[in-house]
């Protein structure tokens, strides 16, 4: 008897899933957050991108709602089986981190669909048909923009502050480094790991550390580089950002910025559990499909030399 | 060669301090007897508050004030829960701990509304001391917080030792109803330590958004205050083995740093464990004698108990 009941039960949710996108009312969208929706960075460019869905999609068809700085992964199951009871439709863990509480989730709100990124790759393992992923492949912008560090750098020494060697964080690092290499076979590339995406302290004296080595151009991803950046800031070394355009953190310094869109993964689950299909899917951000992209900030790439011509303290022509 | 050491002392010496200001304070409450884990919350709120003052008036001083003062009015909520409710002071601390996260989230939230940065505090040159040659730019061209902070090791040391305020509160922590019975009033004693522990972690935070990262973050301390209330276990409640512990702390920190930057060739993850890993193995190691904790440690104090 029980078991019937929970199929009913089960039959009742998918229906209305399907029911609700099919009446036209929005498709309700949650997403859990490591940090704050204004970091600077990972959650930031994510939090970002679903308002600019909500604009594209518009107010009626598209609803979004967030927790964030959600250190705790106990909280964050917490959240995300609220979510899951209270009907919406796609409830996405935004790092590996809350990888297995979504899958258990998953499991026991098979009429809603979940998704975890990036390094959503191991999670498709099982098979779950109301789980999508997405992956970053942070390798291809990392070689780009390593090439163009390995032909900027003055000194030779350039510097990476990374987190936790797994997922696109890993593969920004091996890109980079490679990029750079390539570019000139006798670039220096400093890499530190902090072991913590929320360690600001020791990003910041990791940064400190390699200037102090002669690096003069830093870059790095988590939440904690802000910090960081401020170091590249006071010390005069250029940062290239990640993941958002981070240019308005410290104009003069982010001479560019690796850029996730975050829609180019996000767009196709709405269309696919619009569709009926809630699940089964892994997506990748990478240079081919514009999910990643180098945006380029003039002010800290040359803003100097053009400042020196336009005052006189350049000749340009000699 | 020098450069590598000067680089380690450097980087050492400016990752000390948040945890010089917090260990010393929670020397000072331990030593009456209260336990304070509600040091890294009082941490955040200082780091917001000399964050928020300082952006907004344009003054990095009134910032360290307000750290110092937030900071102290926690401390005194603290010394409220534990001394006159008398509430177990680990959960007690915890709470504190969780509220001061939550509320330093929202006030990032409410009034910062994103990652700023600010220009934080310089350095200053000591006239004469900061020439030395190799050891003078490391050790006398700091911002004035480090200066605090290693000023301060002496100071509570000799206040423990040498005045009576100082036995006053080494009697409360190991003897409140012998001290009591003397005439010693035990929670007014209490309640100064516990505060002024908390106006100490206030500036640590300070010590942190304003000096050294000059950014607030939600949970910018990432446990530094357990870190601290770890290094007076460690310090064996004397100042000067609490600062010999914070700079071991960071000076392995500092260290694992350049060993990755020089690429020595071992996983990051087995560098990134030493500090700890040297953390425990002192302490297992160090002799126990003249290092007991105070006999009232975490035991609230009921006159006629």
């Amino acid at each position: 008897m029980k078991k019937v009941q929970v199929l009913l039960a089960i039959l009742g949710m998918a229906l209305l899933t399907v029911g609700f996108s099919a009446l036209g009312a929005p498709l309700k969208i949650a997403i859990i957050l490591p940090s704050s929706i204004n970091d600077g960075e990972w959650s930031q460019g994510l939090y970002q991108d679903l308002l600019a869905l909500v604009d594209e999609y518009g107010e009626d068809n598209l609803e979004v709602a967030y927790s964030e700085n959600m250190w705790n992964i106990a909280d964050a199951d917490v959240a995300a089986r609220d979510y899951a009871a209270e009907g919406y439709a796609l409830i996405i863990g935004h790092g590996g981190q809350f990888g297995n509480i979504l899958i258990e989730a998953a499991r026991d709100f098979p009429g809603t669909s979940f998704a975890i990124g990036t390094d959503g790759t191991p999670f498709m393992a099982y098979g779950l048909a109301n789980f999508f992923g997405y992956d970053a492949s942070a390798d291809e912008v990392g070689y780009v923009v390593g090439g163009l560090a390995a032909r900027l750098s003055e000194s030779g020494t350039v510097g990476l502050i990374n987190p936790i060697q797994s997922g696109d964080v890993a593969g920004y690092e091996a890109g980079f480094t490679a990029g750079a290499k390539a570019a000139n076979p006798n670039i220096e590339v400093l890499s530190v790991w902090t072991g913590s995406y929320s360690d600001s302290a020791l990003a910041s004296e990791a940064a400190q550390t390699m200037v102090a080595a002669g690096a003069d151009i830093l870059t790095g991803t988590s939440q904690a580089v802000v910090a960081a950046m401020g170091v590249a800031r006071d010390n005069g070394a250029l940062w290239f950002g990640m993941r958002i355009n981070q240019s308005y953190l410290a104009p003069a310094t982010v001479a560019l910025s690796s850029v996730y869109d975050w829609k180019v993964c996000i767009r196709p689950m709405i269309e696919s559990i619009r569709a009926g299909v809630l699940g089964g899917e892994l997506y990748d951000l990478n240079l081919a499909n514009g999910g990643l992209y180098v945006e380029v900030h003039e002010a800290a790439l040359f803003g100097k030399t053009i400042q020196g011509i336009i005052d006189g303290s350049i000749n340009s022509y000699p | 060669m020098t450069a590598v050491i000067v680089g380690i002392v450097s980087s050492s010496l400016r990752l000390v301090t948040p945890y010089l200001f917090a260990a010393i304070g929670e020397t000072l409450s331990q030593a009456s007897g209260v336990l304070n884990l509600g040091l890294d919350g009082i941490m955040l709120i200082g780091a917001y508050a000399a964050f928020y003052v300082g952006i907004t008036t344009g003054s990095l001083a009134l910032g360290v004030i307000a750290a110092g003062l937030a900071g102290g009015l926690l401390g005194f909520i603290m010394a409220f829960v534990s001394v006159s409710m008398r509430a177990d002071q680990g959960v007690s601390g915890i709470a504190l701990y969780l509220f001061c996260l939550g509320l330093s989230e929202m006030l990032f939230n409410q009034t910062l509304g994103g990652v700023r940065t600010i220009s934080g505090l310089q350095p200053i040159n000591i006239p004469g001391l900061s020439k030395i040659p190799v050891l003078g730019p490391i050790l006398f061209h700091q911002n004035i917080l480090v200066y605090i902070a290693f000023a301060l090791v002496p100071i509570a040391w000799f206040v423990l030792n040498k005045t009576p305020f100082g036995l006053k509160i080494r009697a409360v922590g190991e003897n409140p109803h012998a001290a009591d019975s003397l005439g010693v009033r035990v929670r007014r004693v209490r309640y100064q330590t516990v505060t002024l522990g908390g106006v100490f972690a206030g500036i640590a935070g300070a010590s942190l958004s304003i000096a050294l990262l000059n950014l607030f973050q939600p949970n910018l301390t990432n446990g530094m205050g357990f870190i601290a209330v770890a290094l007076v276990y460690f310090g064996g409640w004397r100042p000067v083995r609490v600062l010999l512990g914070a700079l071991l702390f960071s000076t392995v920190n500092a260290l694992q740093i350049w060993a990755q930057v020089e690429g020595i060739g071992i996983s990051p993850y087995l560098t990134l464990m030493l500090p700890y890993v040297i953390t425990i193995v002192v302490l297992a190691t160090m002799k126990r004698r003249n290092s007991q904790a105070p006999s009232a440690l975490t035991k609230p104090f009921e006159r006629g108990q």
